[in-house]
């Protein structure tokens, strides 16, 4: 942009100069053409019998001093012979050397000084102009007026000063132009990326509103809410499905529980073997309603709302309290009233799989600690067990569907319980992280925030 | 006892209808809304009805309101939906229960037990009906005194107790572990000799080895002899 502006500048610059110096210069030349006409007729002035009284030297003197007093030009009438007719001021005389002999050698070739050197702003050298002073073909003598070029200088850079102007105004309209045109294209853009980033983080209902922009942009924003569309639709199908799978599962496994039932009436009652088979069938009934829970919490509308977490917890804590009491573990919680913002149904469906989890991996007559405490901006419930803990390795993979610790096969459940918690809680804006509790143990930390996000 | 099992799919029908027969209860199977609603009018009587809620023809829930308006059986309903919504829905449409298909079959029958108790004290507290007559047996509940023929018959209380329970409902089938909850107040484990102890004597007691049942793999129940 501005190379280009330079590009047209220089040329451009170049040309207000030499048609401002051409100006002059034609008006110099008018000027000693006037005068040679006027020297044309002052006859033997150049000869050795001159005399002073020449009538018509005496008006050439005088033309030639106001001519200097107007406009500050020395000019002179000098002969051939260098002898110098009329000169004004009365100091002009012919050098030996330079532009002024210059022009004078060239017009007493009756060559006229049409195209003189280009003066620049920056030089102070003068503008020498000759003209020949022609009678019956000879040239008898020579006009010279030598300019200063005060003034051409100054018009000259005026004129530069007004096409830098010009150009700066020219640059600040095109950046101008430029940035709002940036801005109207980038606009969709931004707006694409903003939604992109909400489709990712779970916002799967976002979408771009096609506004404005350039009309490729507006095709990429239809396509991409076609996208978001589609993404929408295959995780709605494959919810859909998981929720369908398990809901149609459950008679024939009703069906067949109870048959199970009838064989085992028909057995003596210590018989190992239905007894397993029942055992199978139920878990076979847990992973099912598990994945269905799955399904369901990945399709959880949270109603946010102020709830008092701590009382939630101590709720759902008491609710577990049999289960721990049963298999002689001992659940405690200190929960003080703390407030978030959560949906109290889900949080709690979310706390259920934690302290379920806990309660289940902490051997008799060890404690489960449940703590409420809030911390800045998010509220945090932290669930302890006493239980075998996991590995770094396997902290890595906690709460992955399905995934259950290769040393606790044996313990019943699904694998499923902390996924559907971290699918509940994604939902609500919560979070859930794992690590180790000191000196043995799982350390199950679910957060919310204190107030609504922006 | 008259149970009214209204179930689309019939093998889970069969199922449940075969287990429930084994516990002593008189099954009838209804397919549809409809059927089940003109099952139970005319003929009445059911105890306890277990109600799915995928029907053919029409909402389950809505044939639980429609029930609910004719009769004041017990409905318990028994479906594939497990989430909150849909049990509180039903429970405020007028259902005593409500069972979460796949269940355990103890549970069922536990509830089962329960609503139709509820009812029967009701019934009870109604008719200010405080003695059970069972042949030559009478079971004065308010004074705790059992008489076979006129005589009177000392039980310890939890022979009372266990009477008492079997007595509520003749013919149907008490599974052991409810027995046990019931007069034990405990759960399962390791009670179970003292159930057969005090089974068999109740029954020498009264002197009728045929009153209380033994239904193997399930439990007693009481059969009303003839008078």
């Amino acid at each position: 942009m501005a190379s280009v502006l330079l590009a047209l500048g220089i040329p451009l610059a170049v040309s207000v100069a030499a048609a401002q110096q051409q100006k002059v210069v034609v008006d110099r030349i008018d000027d000693t053409a006037r005068f040679a006409a006027l020297a044309q007729f002052v006859t033997d002035a150049c000869s050795s019998t001159a005399t002073s009284t020449d009538e018509r030297l005496s008006i050439l003197s005088s033309e030639l001093t106001s001519y200097y007093g107007v406009y500050g030009i020395r000019a002179g009438v000098f002969c051939r012979t260098d002898i110098p007719m009329a000169v004004a001021p009365s100091t002009f005389f012919l050098p030996s050397s330079g532009e002024v002999r210059g022009a004078f050698d060239e017009a007493k070739l009756s060559r006229r000084s049409h195209d003189p050197k280009q003066v620049w702003p920056w030089q102070r050298n003068r503008l020498v102009v000759a003209s020949p002073v022609i009678r019956d073909g000879d040239v008898v003598a020579v006009v010279v007026t030598d300019s200063p070029t005060g003034p051409l200088r100054s018009r000259i850079l005026h004129g530069w000063l007004v096409m830098g102007l010009g150009e700066i105004a020219a640059m600040l309209v095109a950046v101008g132009a430029a940035l709002r045109l940036t801005g109207w294209v980038l606009r969709p853009v931004r707006v694409l990326d903003s939604t992109a980033h909400a489709i990712a983080s779970g916002r799967l209902k976002s979408r771009v509103a096609a506004a404005g922009g350039p009309p490729e942009l507006r095709r990429l924003s239809q396509a991409f809410n076609e996208m978001a569309d589609n993404v929408e639709d295959v995780l709605e199908q494959q919810r859909a499905f998981v929720a369908d799978a398990s809901h149609q599962l459950r008679n024939p496994l009703s069906a067949l529980l109870l048959r199970i039932e009838l064989l085992a009436l028909e057995l003596p009652e210590d018989n190992e073997e239905i007894a397993s088979v029942r055992t199978e069938g139920k878990r076979l009934a847990e992973v099912l309603d598990d994945l269905l829970d799955l399904a369901l919490a990945e399709h959880t509308e949270a109603d946010l709302r102020v709830t008092d977490i701590g009382a939630l917890t101590a709720e759902r804590v008491a609710a577990w309290t049999p289960t721990a009491v049963a298999k002689g573990v001992r659940l405690e919680a200190d929960c003080p009233p703390t407030t978030a913002w959560a949906d109290p149904v889900t949080l709690s469906s979310a706390l259920d799989a934690v302290i379920d989890n806990a309660v289940k991996f902490t051997p008799k007559d060890q404690c489960v600690r449940v703590t409420v405490a809030a911390d800045g901006a998010t509220s945090r419930v932290v669930v302890s067990d006493h239980g075998p803990g996991l590995t770094d390795e396997e902290l890595a993979r906690v709460g992955d569907r399905f995934w259950r610790s290769g040393r606790h096969q044996n313990i019943k459940g699904s694998g499923l319980g902390l996924s559907i918690s971290r699918t509940l809680l994604a939902a609500v804006g919560g979070t859930i992280s794992y690590g180790h509790h000191e000196p043995h143990g799982l350390t199950v930390t679910v957060s919310v925030p204190r107030s609504p996000s922006a | 006892m008259r149970l009214l099992l209204v179930e689309d799919d019939n093998h889970v029908a069969a199922a449940l209808s075969a287990v429930l027969k084994r516990h002593g209860f008189d099954v009838t199977h209804a397919r549809s809304g409809e059927e089940a609603l003109q099952a139970l009018v005319p003929e009445g009587g059911f105890g306890v009805v277990l109600l799915d809620l995928g029907l053919p023809d029409q909402d389950g829930y809505e044939v639980c309101g429609k029930i609910r308006k004719r009769t004041s059986t017990p409905v318990i309903m028994v479906t594939a939906r497990s989430d909150v919504r849909s049990r509180i829905h039903g429970l405020n449409l007028g259902a005593d229960d409500y069972v979460v298909k796949p269940y355990d079959t103890g549970e069922l029958l536990a509830r089962i037990h329960a609503v139709s108790r509820r009812t029967a004290h009701e019934d009870a507290e109604a008719g200010g009906d405080s003695a059970l007559r069972l042949g030559p047996v009478l079971i004065e509940l308010p004074t705790r005194q059992v008489s076979v023929d006129g005589s009177v018959v000392q039980l310890t209380r939890k022979e009372f107790d266990l009477l008492a329970l079997l007595a509520q409902r003749p013919g149907v089938v008490f599974r052991r572990e409810q027995i046990i909850s019931e007069v034990w107040r405990t759960s399962w484990e390791g009670t179970g000799r003292t159930l057969e102890v005090h089974v068999s004597s109740l029954r020498a007691k009264l002197r009728m080895p045929a009153l209380i049942e033994t239904v193997r793999g399930v439990g007693y129940r009481l059969v009303a002899p003839a008078s």
